[in-house]
């Protein structure tokens, strides 16, 4: 056994490890006293160079008080490096230092040790464990206790932030119902966006030159790819110049141009953005809900008219980056004007406004590249969801709030143009030359791995928008293949390859499916699951809108006119 | 902290003299031959660790590793990557799939997790440089309650919690910034967390390894996977006699006594209580769930997008004077006052939602460390409790047949105690 008392050499690590903690602790002390001090951001903190600053600038031209300023700045300077080097040498001893001190302390500890003594410690009384678990389990409610305490205490001391804006449409509006929405084509194909419309009446051939199958024939003064938007007998069309965003309004019964609205600019409007000829200034489709119609042109102006022409409001959310020029479409949710503005990584974002007043109710960023798709409204099981697509994700946000609902990755292509739709609970979103993807929409957080119902790559649209009736899903590449799937399975019913180039939708009217190539051929062939072509005409002159389907014809918009085109 | 003021002091005033200002420059991401170098070095530790604790039953040479560890992983590595922080890597990554999750941080958060699924805590052991850090310090232990030390480490898994919640909710990595050793390691911080890591060192003169026991989230879970260890630290290497010697060894208190001298007491409550128990553990679920939305907009406050909203809320009500740098930046910036509160709002939506599933996991910690309580085992041995025992080694030397092992002097065993 070793000696308990220790010899005089072995008291050598007790006297090191008490010299080491006086050390440390008169070091420690004089570090934070100089920090305490201030010594160190002498030249930061200084008052009296902030006070001579202020005095120069009231009297730039005093050589005395500038050479005071420098002497103190030098000053300052020196004094505060002295007080670094000397916290930083100190620093780096007083580490030196406990490692001496645990050294020396340890061994001193090692050569006092003794041992332990069980008999000291008396017999094991009965039920001690339990009693010791007993009272661990007091202290463990009691700890829930004091979190639970600490979470209401917390709650008080929440940021409260003013209640959002909701309150400001005029007592006279009220929401469309469902019915409405739907005996119109109030949006982007329409109410839902599924391109589809139930009881129409479209021809199967019309001659431009003869004026078989054209009911009316009206010119649009300005040109744009927007599709027109009806509701009852307004026709809403937009187009633009470089100096001019005008919106029309047409008689959807005789083609009459009823008025013609330029808009007044907003006043934030940057200068109009460069865009690529294919999109155009005026690429958007407007959106209404029945008493106005809202509108969004290339240079991010977005505003309301009512259905007099009445120019309501106007705000500009630019500057816009697209590099192709906008496109993206409006959507409306209630009171909600919903703008997907893709502007590029780090500048993409969604925009709810007030459809009232233009006042933005919210704004949430979007980790999206560049896109060119529109974003829908849709009600599944029992909620209303925005759904948008943009590379790399399909994200569902709540239109009334922006939150979002889920997200799915998948969209590789930076070129995004065609728009998402939603069949029931299922979102169809379409990667150009590559997947599309079935989507069941009742997720939430990322879905990527376990809300994929199908992928197919055959015959995934580019630019066109699917679309659908329910029981088949459409998609029209722009080079011309026309697909027919399963909307349940992603399977081929059938695929028709036609001529021409392709970027309006393919739109469903009842029994017939209309697509029309950018110069204006368009073919009608049978909704049904064998291929059927039906007929072939041509405008006669260039399309790239998409046609809209009504009850009696199909309104479709060429380059440089409206036309009305039915049989009955 | 003297970094800090080094970094804020503004460029001389005057122009006309010859003095150049230095150009600001970036500093060098680590390199990746570097990188890889950590991971090899963290695998051959946590191996040496676990062959030294099960095998060679060496403290000596824990100690040693752990020395290397702290200069290593801590003073030259800076203390990071390290795995505790790779937790909210973790969380980040997987609530959020845009988010990468960069190989070095992967091994470091899995490889000690992997190793305690077959070997126990070598990681705390000696390869932690917190815990070292610690280890080394602990010179006079004194014993912490067992009711205040079961208690005490549900605050890890509590932590555990939070720093998920704002890992995911882009709050920020909070176990890295209130990360106490950390300013040590780098000799640089500010005052508070210096002050703060040598608080812990010095309360972890007499309480052995306070931040690892009652607030390391990482340890929590190492603790997890330590409990169904194939191989585990054993006190003795032959058949424990039951002298009682290494009752008191483990400074950390993870020494559970043998039932054998321990008659056993009536236990007609304790089914009745198991029971209670039972029914209690959803009900502290659901009521975790609830006090967390209570808690959420606390919470928020730490996102900067509510504190911006906040600050701007205060300046427009006229409640405060001046104007931050924060502030100012916002308003020479495009974005309206409204859309800000409208993204705060989102942002305190989020941190709600997430707060309620922590809350709900606290309260799930806490029913079951209660059921887990209620449940007395019987145990033949003086053992090192699974989850809670840390492989420093030093029980070791407390069982006579360990040093009649080792051909030491064997101190005379006491006599029988059971009374």
């Amino acid at each position: 056994m070793k000696p308990l008392i220790p010899t005089r050499w072995q008291k050598i690590p007790l006297a090191l490890a008490i010299a080491s903690v006086v050390f440390l602790v008169l070091m420690g002390g004089l570090l934070l006293f100089n920090q305490a001090q201030g010594k160190v951001a002498g030249l930061v903190q200084s008052t009296e160079l902030v006070r001579l600053h202020d005095e120069l600038r009231q009297r730039p031209q005093d050589e005395a008080l500038k050479q005071r300023i420098r002497k103190l700045d030098l000053q300052l300077r020196q004094n505060s490096f002295t007080e670094l080097r000397i916290a930083h040498n100190g620093t780096h001893a007083m580490i030196f230092v406990a490692g001496l001190f645990l050294a020396s302390a340890h061994l001193a500890r090692r050569q006092r040790r003794k041992l332990p003594n069980p008999l000291a410690w008396g017999p094991r009384q009965p039920a001690e464990e339990r009693q010791a678990m007993l009272k661990t389990q007091y202290a463990v409610a009691a700890l829930f206790g004091v979190a639970a305490a600490a979470a209401v205490g917390a709650s008080l001391h929440a940021v409260r932030l003013p209640a959002p804006v909701t309150a400001a449409l005029p007592v006279a509006v009220r929401f469309p119902t469902a019915a409405e929405l739907q005996k119109n084509w109030p949006a982007f194909r329409g109410f839902d966006g599924s391109g589809y419309r139930e009881v129409s009446a479209i021809p199967a051939t019309w001659n431009v030159q003869s004026g078989h199958g054209i009911r009316w024939k009206t010119e649009v003064p300005l040109p744009g790819m927007s599709s027109p938007i009806r509701w009852t007998n307004a026709l809403f069309l937009t187009g633009a110049n470089a100096s001019s965003n005008v919106v029309y309004r047409f008689d959807a019964d005789s083609g009459t141009l009823v008025w013609a609205a330029a808009l007044r600019r907003s006043a934030s409007a940057g200068p109009e953005p460069k865009v690529m000829d294919d999109t155009g200034l005026a690429a958007p489709t407007p959106v209404t809900d029945g008493q106005r119609v809202y509108v969004i042109f290339a240079n991010a102006d977005v505003a309301a008219l009512d259905f007099s022409g009445k120019q309501l409001w106007i705000c500009n959310l630019g500057p816009m980056e697209n590099i192709y020029g906008h496109s993206a479409s409006l959507a409306l949710y209630q009171d909600r004007l919903l703008v997907q503005l893709d502007q590029g990584e780090g500048n993409s974002k969604l925009v709810a406004l007030n459809a009232g007043n233009g006042q933005e109710l919210w704004r949430v960023p979007r980790p999206i590249n560049g896109s060119w798709a529109s974003p829908i409204v849709a009600e599944v099981a029992g909620q209303a969801q925005l759904i948008t697509c943009g590379q790399p994700w399909v994200i569902s946000y709540n239109p009334l709030d922006g939150t979002e609902r889920w997200r799915v990755t998948g969209l590789d292509s930076s070129e995004l143009a065609p728009s998402p739709i939603c069949l029931s609970n299922t979102v169809i979103a379409c990667n150009p030359d590559g997947n599309a993807l079935a989507i069941r929409a009742t997720g939430s957080g990322d879905v990527t791995t376990n809300q994929i119902i199908w992928k197919t790559d055959s015959g995934t649209p580019g630019v066109p928008s699917p679309a659908s009736d329910g029981q088949r899903l459409y998609f029209l590449t722009v080079g011309g293949q026309l697909s027919c799937l399963n909307p349940a399975t992603g399977q081929a019913k059938w695929t028709h390859e036609f001529e021409g180039e392709y970027y309006a939708s393919p739109v469903i009217a009842g029994n017939r499916v209309v697509i029309v190539t950018r110069k204006g051929v368009a073919n009608v062939v049978e909704n049904a699951d064998e291929f059927c072509e039906l007929g072939k005409s041509e405008l006669g002159e260039d399309c790239n809108a998409t046609p809209v389907p009504a009850p009696q014809g199909l309104y479709l918009r060429g380059g440089k006119h409206l036309f009305f085109l039915s049989d009955l | 902290m003297a970094q800090v003021v080094a970094q804020r002091f503004p460029p001389p005033q005057f122009t006309e003299t010859s003095h150049v200002l230095p150009v600001p420059t970036e500093p060098a991401v680590r390199a990746l031959g570097l990188e890889d170098l950590d991971l090899v070095v963290l695998i051959a530790a946590l191996a040496l660790v676990s062959w030294l604790v099960l095998r060679k039953r060496s403290r000596r040479g824990v100690v040693a590793v752990g020395i290397f560890s702290v200069l290593y992983f801590g003073f030259w590595r800076k203390g990071c990557v390290c795995s505790i922080g790779s937790i909210q890597n973790f969380a980040q990554a997987l609530s959020d799939s845009s988010m990468g999750l960069p190989l070095v941080v992967l091994v470091f958060g899995l490889a000690p997790l992997l190793f305690a699924l077959f070997f126990g805590r070598a990681f705390c052991a000696g390869v932690c440089p917190h815990g070292v850090l610690q280890d080394l310090v602990l010179l006079k232990p004194v014993k912490v309650p067992a009711w205040l030390d079961h208690s005490l480490r549900l605050l890890a898994w509590i932590y555990l919690g939070l720093a998920v919640v704002f890992a995911v909710t882009g709050g920020g990595y909070i176990i890295c910034q209130y990360d106490p050793f950390v300013p040590i390691f780098r000799l640089s911080g500010s005052l508070t967390m210096v002050l703060l890591g040598v608080s812990f060192l010095l309360a972890g003169v007499f309480v052995g390894r306070p931040y690892c026991r009652f607030l390391c989230p990482y340890g929590a879970l190492l603790g997890v996977a330590a409990s169904v260890s194939k191989w585990r630290v054993r006190i003795t290497p032959d058949t424990c006699t039951q002298c009682r010697l290494c009752e008191e060894a483990c400074p950390f208190g993870v020494i559970n006594k043998s039932s054998v001298n321990a008659p056993a007491p009536p236990r007609v409550h304790d089914k009745r209580r198991l029971l209670v128990l039972l029914v209690l553990l959803p009900v502290l679920v659901a009521g975790g769930f609830g006090l967390g939305g209570l808690a959420g907009g606390a919470l928020a406050r730490k996102h900067r997008t509510v504190n911006l909203a906040e600050r701007i809320q205060l300046e427009e009500a006229g409640t405060v004077t001046g104007t931050t740098d924060a502030s100012n930046a916002f308003r020479a910036g495009t974005d309206s006052v409204d859309s800000l509160y409208a993204q705060a709002r989102a942002v305190q939506h989020r941190y709600s939602v997430a707060a309620r599933w922590c809350g709900a996991w606290i309260g799930l910690v806490m029913g079951l460390k209660l059921l887990s309580l209620a449940i007395i085992r019987r145990r033949p041995d003086y053992e090192a409790d699974q989850a809670r025992c840390l492989s420093c080694a030093r029980c070791y030397r407390s069982c006579p047949q360990e040093l009649q092992r080792l051909g030491l002097p064997v101190p005379e065993p006491p006599k029988a105690t059971n009374g």
